[in-house]
């Protein structure tokens, strides 16, 4: 029965200990002190096993019913000093204050629009290739069907490399990714079904919308059915994932010489919804890409039979897809790398 | 190509818009780039036609005129006018005040208000080129058609709506009205109609003026047609032929060369006249020019030929270079009497060889350079004629055509299957549908019976002349795709296999390293690949003979590809120093570096290159303790990357002369060296125009990445017995890097890890550091005993003493 006393006198100086705290600090401490692992609590629930047999079932019950008691009382005073925490300024911070800046960067939005596009093709499953941006003039002309001295050559003013002997091979900064179709053709057989993101150069002056340097996706699909249909397919799937379920897309002709036919996609403009404003050049349509089926002289260049096998190939201009899905009405903005540029995606 | 509307109808009849039918346009591959109305100001009655009755003199300015100006059937009025090309009798447009102007001050159209000029009043204008805004030529004032009724409108003639079309370098047809009037024709159902080319020929012209024509290769001149025409009168155009040119953007010169250039847009065919009397016995040789020959040209400009240039000449010297521009001194002047017309056909390559060499790039050679259809030198040669006979005196004559050589020209054809269609388009056409598409484009067609597979169908396809870019039968069908609309064709999901995967280890490494760079704290940046030559070697250890250089750059800026990626972060650091009032910069860059190796391409390795500057200090209530970035910031950083990837390096101090000694180092895996880390020298930071100089930075080879990399990892158990920490201070030299103290302390097997906590430099004249390092002991096998761990302590101690000579210290 002593047990059994002392237990209780024991409860109630804490319990009376308890109604003097009014801090959440002093009432942690109690907590510990009190029910803790280590507190009287548990020494007092240790001690029974030391009393004799007959009086241990009455001690273990009071100090369980204390134990009980303590906890609620516990609990009565954590609420009581949570409602008056809110007015009581001792204890409360201003949560409107700005947070303590935790150091991280980003990655810049022309990564982030390549990962952007990428995922898209390889979840449709295209591969991941890259290849050289210094490249062979054969690759990024004669091979796709752009003989030398075709106008068809306007169309990429060409950044060319400084020869080291007269008789050397001309070398360029590639003005597209489309060399590595002809590279990756070269070097694998059908299917492929492949995307190539990466710098290309241009010999042109800049202004908002043109820059020397810029980045392109490629891709390549090569089998022994793959048709104009699938073209279509593949990339309207890409366009209403990049710019939304609702765009509208518009395949039109156009001129491309290493693909026959030639392609042009467009979306509805998202600025006018088609009316006519100056993002879409008061036509409603925005170009997104160029594509087309593969030329026939870029098959037999690569000693693919092109009875056999069909394909069809695409480049896009990822600044271009940046610009159109970020509103960014400068492409300079790209390069020069103002953090306050930067630092907004 | 701007293709006036009106000009156009005369070919085809246009039932649409011109927003409408400039999207159909553009649908087909004739991109319509804009839509421009021409000569609005026409559409009003304030401008309408004016005869010169009299000219009177200003009385009060020498130089201001004032004429009397008949301006209705009966309504005259009196106007100021300063031009100097005023005759009576000549017909004007004249502008009533209200009508809308150019004007040349403002820059602007502006409403025309009666006025008084030196105290004259003059309620109206005798007006210009420029101010009507139809032209460039504000000195005279336009001369219309003596034709012409005063107070009549000229809506018809100057009031137009223009297309602006882009046309593609395969469809050198449709760099002519004909050919897009054609196109709408295919497009819109409608029938086409061709211009009038009837001429009358006079056979006496060849005994009066009899040309001789040689063409010396005819690999550089397919075909050469030409005509005299003589008794011609030169003069003004017909108000017409002005106003068609005007719409062209091209000014009108005289009633001759205003025809050649008429022709050329009505057709696609450049042609050029020549003054027969100008023209050295009368003879016309097609030759190479001799080295270092010499032309006037008409734009005034003498250039220098050499053998690989085509010219045109007489028995003497070149008159043209061919296809390019006409000489001056054979050009049609207001003396001439007799003409030689020129319709020819040139080596597209040839042209467009001489064309750049010489940076003359003209209309013609645009043309040229497409492979214009060989069959309409002829055609176009007619409708000149037609016109020149048409617009002038009765008096003129022209002579027999001179065609040279004399060919029958092959038309093509190819064969068209419908099981091909449907393999490239995934659609089957029917054969009638497909070959009435082609019908509507000109092409003509021989159906045949099919040998091969049952369903499918086949057709013989004549090329039409005009269509020289339809060379296979993937071509063909694409004329049919487009016609018939790429929106009506289904959309399908590719369902050939998919390809077997190919794992892309570089690829993959990059981006982890990219996305560990930015997790720890940096912004990428992206930089021109393209570096000032001279502000590379500053950076570069490599030799500059090994630099890859642009042959034609845009600017010394951009001469050179950069060696590696120091000159991008560095200028990126200098244009945001004001950041580093908020708060560190802190940015990476990855991207491809550039090594010349003759006879292939350049080595194109991938690099990455991160920089710190500033110090910790962020902008805000919550910045506590400021202080200086230092060579543990980045090397943490770096630390932090190179976990990610289970790499584990080694530092040795760098002698790089970019970096400062002694805060700088080698980054080794193994024996590969894989970077550098350390404290930017001052010297570059001054070349970059940088002021912080707390700056530093890492720069990796990735490629040695790629190759260091093991995919590989194995699970290893781990030890649960308990831990014991203890401290331990050593004294050592300070030369001896902290690395080696700590790989002694690892080599005991109960050691589990070990740490520099503390780092104190004692006295400098002792050359002596103390650093505390808590050591944490484990054993895989049981619990360990404080004597244990003592006994381990001591043996370490005495293999650090017995190695680096280094002492125990009591705290
Ligand atoms: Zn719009």
């Amino acid at each position: 029965m002593e047990a059994t006393n002392e237990t209780e006198k024991i409860i109630s100086e804490q319990l009376s200990s308890l109604n003097k705290i009014d801090t959440t600090e002093s009432l942690e401490e109690w907590r510990v002190n009190t029910l803790g692992r280590q507190g009287v609590i548990t020494s007092i629930l240790k001690s029974i096993s030391s009393l004799p047999v007959e009086e241990r079932k009455a001690a273990g019950s009071a100090a369980n019913q204390g134990k009980t008691r303590l906890q609620d009382a516990f609990g009565i005073k954590q609420k009581q000093l949570l409602a008056n925490a809110s007015s009581n300024s001792s204890d409360s911070i201003d949560v409107s204050l700005p947070g303590r800046p935790a150091t991280r960067g980003k990655l810049h939005i022309v990564t982030q629009t390549i990962r952007e596009i990428s995922s898209v093709f390889v979840s449709l499953g295209f591969q991941i290739q890259e290849g050289p941006e210094v490249e062979w003039g054969k690759y990024n002309f004669d091979m796709l069907n752009i003989p030398q001295d075709h106008p068809a050559r306007d169309m990429w003013d060409t950044l060319w490399v400084e020869k080291n002997h007269d008789d050397s091979e001309p070398l360029l900064l590639r003005t597209h990714t489309s060399p590595m179709q002809a590279r990756i053709m070269e070097s694998s057989t059908p299917p492929i079904r492949v995307i190539i993101p990466g710098k290309c150069y241009r010999y042109e002056a800049t202004d908002a919308t043109h820059e020397w340097q810029l980045t392109q996706i490629e891709g390549l699909a090569v089998d022994s059915d793959i048709s104009f249909a699938d073209l279509k397919g593949t990339l309207y799937e890409f366009a209403k994932r990049i710019f939304g379920q609702d765009r509208q897309v518009r395949f039109r002709c156009d001129y491309f010489p290493f693909v026959e036919p030639g392609v042009d996609m467009s979306i509805d403009c998202f600025k006018c919804s088609g009316k006519g404003c100056s993002i879409c050049s008061h036509t409603g349509w925005i170009e997104i890409l160029g594509a087309g089926m593969v030329h026939p002289n870029v098959f037999k260049g690569v000693n693919y039979d092109p009875e056999k096998y069909k394909g069809f190939a695409f480049g896009m201009g990822v600044e271009r897809i940046a610009m159109l899905k970020y509103e960014i009405d400068d492409i300079r903005n790209f390069y020069t790398n103002d953090l306050r540029f930067l630092s907004q995606f | 190509m701007l293709t006036p509307l009106s000009w156009l109808q005369k070919y085809v009849d246009i039932t649409v818009s011109p927003e409408n039918l400039a999207h159909l346009l553009t649908m087909v591959g004739l991109e319509v780039e804009s839509i421009e109305r021409f000569g609005e100001n026409f559409n009003s009655d304030q401008i309408v036609v004016g005869e010169i009755l009299e000219i009177n003199q200003h009385p009060n300015a020498d130089r201001l005129l004032l004429p009397k100006v008949k301006i209705g059937s009966t309504e005259t009025v009196n106007v100021v006018c300063g031009a100097t090309n005023l005759s009576p009798g000549i017909k004007i447009v004249f502008a009533k005040p209200g009508a809308t102007l150019f004007n040349q001050k403002s820059g602007k159209f502006q409403k025309l208000k009666a006025s008084a000029i030196r105290g004259i009043s003059s309620p109206g204008m005798i007006c210009s080129e420029l101010e009507l805004g139809i032209g460039q030529n504000h000195e005279n004032i336009l001369i219309l058609d003596k034709s012409l009724e005063p107070g009549s409108s000229l809506q018809d003639t100057f009031s137009d709506t223009i297309l602006d079309l882009s046309i593609t370098p395969n469809r050198p047809d449709c760099l002519s009205i004909i050919g897009v009037a054609r196109e709408v024709a295919a497009i819109t159902n409608k029938k086409l109609s061709g211009p009038e080319i009837s001429y009358k020929e006079n056979s006496s012209v060849s005994t009066s003026s009899p040309v001789e024509i040689h063409i010396e290769s005819l690999d550089l001149c397919k075909r050469y047609c030409g005509a005299v025409v003589e008794n011609i009168t030169v003069g003004p155009s017909p108000t017409w032929l002005k106003a068609a040119l005007a719409k062209m953007g091209h000014r009108s010169i005289n009633n001759i060369v205003d025809v050649t250039n008429y022709v050329m847009y009505e057709t696609g065919q450049p042609l050029h006249a020549f003054d027969l009397n100008k023209i050295q016995d009368s003879k016309i040789k097609i030759r190479p020019a001799k080295n270092k020959e010499k032309l006037l040209t008409l734009d005034n400009e003498s250039i220098e030929l050499n053998p690989s240039m085509l010219v045109i000449a007489d028995s003497k010297n070149p008159v043209a270079l061919a296809g390019i521009i006409g000489g001056l001194n054979s050009s049609v002047s207001q003396n001439t009497t007799r003409i030689l017309l020129e319709s020819a056909n040139f080596n597209p390559t040839s042209i467009r060889k001489t064309a750049s060499s010489l940076k003359l790039r003209t209309d013609a050679s645009y043309r040229f350079e497409r492979n214009p259809n060989e069959a309409l030198a002829s055609k176009a040669l007619k409708r000149a004629i037609h016109l020149i006979q048409k617009t002038s005196s009765q008096k003129v004559s022209c002579g027999k055509i001179i065609d040279a050589p004399e060919t029958q020209l092959d038309s093509m054809s190819l064969q068209l299957h419908g099981s091909a269609i449907e393999k490239l388009l995934g659609v089957k056409i029917s054969q009638k549908e497909a070959l009435s598409v082609l019908h509507k484009l000109g092409f003509q067609s021989n159906a045949q019976t099919q040998t091969g597979p049952s369903n499918d169908w086949a057709a013989k396809i004549s090329i039409p002349d005009w269509r020289s870019d339809i060379k296979i039968q993937e071509d063909l069908i694409e004329e049919i795709a487009r016609i018939l609309g790429y929106d009506q064709f289904p959309t399908s999901n590719i369902s050939s296999s998919i390809p077997e995967y190919l794992p892309n280890m570089p690829l993959h490494l990059r981006e982890q390293v990219r996305d560990a760079c930015a997790e720890f704290g940096m912004q990428e940046v992206i930089t021109y690949s393209l570096k000032n030559e001279s502000l590379l070697s500053s950076v570069s250890s490599d030799d500059p003979q090994n630099f890859v250089n642009i042959a034609n750059p845009l600017n010394s800026e951009t001469k050179t590809l950069r060696t590696n990626l120091m000159v991008g972060i560095l200028e990126t650091l200098s244009s945001n120093q004001n950041f580093l009032k908020e708060g560190p910069v802190k940015i990476f860059e990855i991207g491809r570096t550039f090594v010349n190796k003759p006879g292939s391409l350049p080595i194109q390795n991938e690099m990455a290159v991160g920089l710190i500057s500033g110090n910790t200090f962020s902008e805000g209530w919550t910045n506590a303790n400021n202080r200086k970035l230092d060579f543990y910031d980045i090397k943490g950083i770096l630390e932090n990357i190179l976990s990610k990837l289970k790499l584990e390096a080694k530092y040795i101090p760098s002698k790089d002369a970019l970096l400062v000694k002694g805060q700088s180092a080698d980054i080794l895996i193994g024996e590969t060296k894989l970077g550098k880390i350390g404290k930017i020298s001052n010297h570059i930071l001054s070349s970059f125009e940088v002021d912080e100089a707390n700056t530093f930075l890492f720069e990796l080879n990735l490629n040695t990445i790629y190759s260091k990399f093991k995919n590989k990892i194995t699970f290893r158990p781990f030890a649960t017995f308990p831990t014991s920490e203890r401290d331990l201070t050593v004294l050592a030299d300070t030369s001896i890097p902290s690395e080696k103290i700590e790989s002694i302390i690892l080599e005991s097997k109960l050691v589990t890890k070990c740490l520099p906590v503390d780092i104190y430099k004692q006295d400098h004249g002792n050359q002596k550091k103390s650093i505390t390092y808590k050591i944490v002991f484990q054993s895989p096998s049981k619990t360990l005993t404080s004597n244990e761990v003592a006994n381990e302590i001591e043996k370490i101690l005495f293999k650090l003493k017995k190695t680096l000579n280094i002492d125990f210290r009591e705290k």
